[in-house]
């Protein structure tokens, strides 16, 4: 084993590239043979060689490991009312000679505190992948069942009471529900869904986006969970105000329209107004932290990392035309706008010149088109070409 | 795109947000991992149910043991650790065959994606035959290695503690493997890859 070979053999990370890559990994070594060109070709040369060595891994669907993940918190939530209900005993005794019926009441609200936010953690906890494209946008029912909505554009409507509506045809009743019972709207890449919720709030989701939310809005504020891309248009209702839970913040409005941008693999979440106000609050903001407030036409980016939100003015609209159809882009990063090109046809675009990657474009992109003319507009609005390795994977050059 | 980077340090980071009891890193802990810990169980034994069983078992014991975790072990090898020997333990009360050893009678069950692929071009055949014939030789321990080394972030001493085996050996063993892939077959592999790459193109 020649020095050079060792090196590498011995960094995690080169055989993550291999083996177990991401978005994150293959930036790396792009950037590292970027930054050593002169070891680009044994670098590649070994890697190759490595290559060779995959091997074929029985994988779990999507759906049995959001099953499992299910059946794990289900265990552990029981563990720990169990503790809870320990604790509360043993507390109640104590003070037995204070107000029984104040203990009471005490020991109720904990129990329906503690149960809608161990909810919130089991979706949380829920791998965060988004299905095989293979799969048409999947409903969870609150009650388990997996419906397959198997067009790519899907409607599900919960405006009439005591039924979901699909696709605006086919009917699902919806059994008397429990309390703080969630549904779940997955849809892959490669798909666009709306759903019309028990408010009548619209809520357009992008690909590669997953949207929990109640069948009806029984609690003080109307919450949804989003993982990845939505558009609001949120029903007025001054009363209950409309919280867009994320990962790392909450989006609070009363009745307006906007976007949330949200992806597990971005570093930023982005939320983009277009009427009316929203509050963002990240979570674990301390007691005295102020609430983000952004203004129609202003966009709240927060980044992960340095938990720092920036407030910059756009065009709202232009964030939102994915709703319709379009992508529009201005003076934005090449890289960026073939990001989204590739979540929603559900391809893959390698770059052989990292240069153009940082170029920057505008333009229009009419997203009824079929990949392959998309493909040619954009490498003609780029002054590039592109190489079709397969049906769907793309070669920009 | 700035991504994180998920090495070590990142998932000490993880772990740590998980002992302060954050759920969301609970969560990153099992997206993460979940894959190639099954990947690494249905290579034990074929039982699929069994696995997702034992998955679900040390999830639920790391979540339950959390606060008596005192001990900062990297949690990749804890998780992988207690899947073995869940599943060891799992194999021996469904056959109670105490009187055997699980290990011995468990094969490491890892196949190459070369050993299943049908040539389709003569050179590509030759190449794919060539490969085969030397993987053939690799015992199911040898193969278990591999695995653990390519598809895990463990080092030597923690895939030795998993295989039993000393981790200079693991080391020694891992290099050996890939030098004789190489000596037998890697001076033609650069040849190889060119016509490889060529009839690629031609389709």
């Amino acid at each position: 084993m020649n020095p050079f070979d060792q090196r590498f053999i011995e960094n995690p990370l080169f055989l993550n590239w291999i083996f177990k890559t991401g978005p994150a990994v293959e930036s790396h070594w792009e950037q590292y043979l970027l930054e050593h060109p002169e070891e680009k070709k044994q670098l590649l040369e070994l890697k190759d060689r490595l290559s060779e060595l995959k091997f074929s891994n029985d994988q779990l669907q999507v759906s049995e490991k959001d099953k499992l993940a299910q059946r794990i918190s289900r265990v552990i939530d029981l563990d720990a009312k169990q503790v809870k209900r320990r604790q509360l005993v043993t507390s109640f005794m104590k003070y037995a000679a204070v107000a029984v019926i104040f203990a009471a009441i005490g020991g109720l609200l904990v129990y329906l505190n503690m149960g809608k936010e161990n909810l919130y953690q089991e979706f949380a906890r829920q791998t965060i992948m988004v299905p095989v494209s293979s799969q048409g946008p999947l409903l969870i029912t609150s009650n388990g069942n997996n419906v397959n909505l198997k067009k790519s554009s899907s409607t599900v409507d919960y405006s009439k009471e005591g039924s979901v509506v699909l696709n605006s045809d086919s009917v699902l009743q919806t059994p008397v529900e429990e309390l703080n019972t969630m549904n779940q709207l997955v849809i892959p890449y490669g798909n666009q869904s709306r759903v019309v919720l028990s408010d009548n709030t619209v809520v357009w989701l992008n690909a590669g986006s997953r949207l929990v939310y109640p069948t009806k809005f029984k609690d003080k504020t109307r919450e949804v969970m989003l993982f990845g891309e939505a558009f609001f248009e949120v029903a007025k209702n001054p009363k209950q105000p409309f919280v867009v839970k994320t990962s790392n913040l909450d989006v609070r409005v009363l009745g307006t329209r906007f976007n949330v941008s949200a992806y597990a693999e971005d570093p930023v979440i982005q939320t983009v107004l277009n009427e009316g106000s929203v509050a963002i609050r990240r979570n674990g903001a301390s007691f005295f932290e102020d609430d983000v407030v952004i203004k129609p036409n202003q966009m709240a980016s927060f980044d992960k990392a340095s938990n720092n939100t920036k407030i910059v003015n756009v065009s709202a609209d232009a964030y939102s035309l994915w709703t319709k159809g379009l992508i529009s882009f201005e003076d934005d990063y090449f890289s960026h706008v073939v990001k989204q090109v590739e979540r929603f046809y559900n391809i893959t675009v390698t770059f052989s010149d990292q240069q153009a990657k940082v170029m920057r474009i505008s333009g229009k992109l009419d997203l009824k088109r079929n990949k392959k003319e998309v493909m040619e507009y954009l490498a003609k609005v780029s002054l590039t070409s592109f190489e079709q390795i397969n049906e769907n994977q793309y070669l920009i050059k | 795109m700035k991504n994180v980077i998920k090495d070590r340090d990142h998932w000490l980071e993880v772990t740590s947000r998980f002992r302060a009891g954050d759920p969301a890193a609970f969560g990153e802990i099992y997206s993460e991992f979940i894959d190639s810990l099954y990947a690494y169980g249905i290579k034990i034994t074929r039982d699929r149910e069994l696995v997702k069983d034992c998955i679900q078992d040390i999830f639920v014991s790391i979540q339950r043991l959390n606060p008596q975790l005192h001990h900062p072990e990297y949690i990749e090898f804890y998780l992988f650790r207690s899947l073995k020997n869940a599943i060891f333990h799992k194999l021996k009360e469904n056959k109670m065959t105490d009187s055997l050893r699980v290990e011995e009678m468990t094969i490491f069950d890892l196949r190459f994606g070369i050993e299943q692929e049908t040539a389709e071009f003569e050179s590509e055949h030759l190449r794919v035959e060539k490969l085969k014939s030397i993987l053939q030789t690799l015992d199911p321990q040898k193969r278990e290695l591999l695995f653990l080394k390519f598809s895990t972030g463990l080092n030597y001493i923690e895939i030795g503690h998993l295989l039993n085996m000393n981790p200079d050996t693991v080391k020694k063993q891992v290099y050996r493997t890939l030098d004789h892939l190489r000596g037998k077959y890697g001076s033609q592999l650069m040849e190889l890859m060119m016509i490889w790459v060529r009839s690629e193109r031609r389709v």
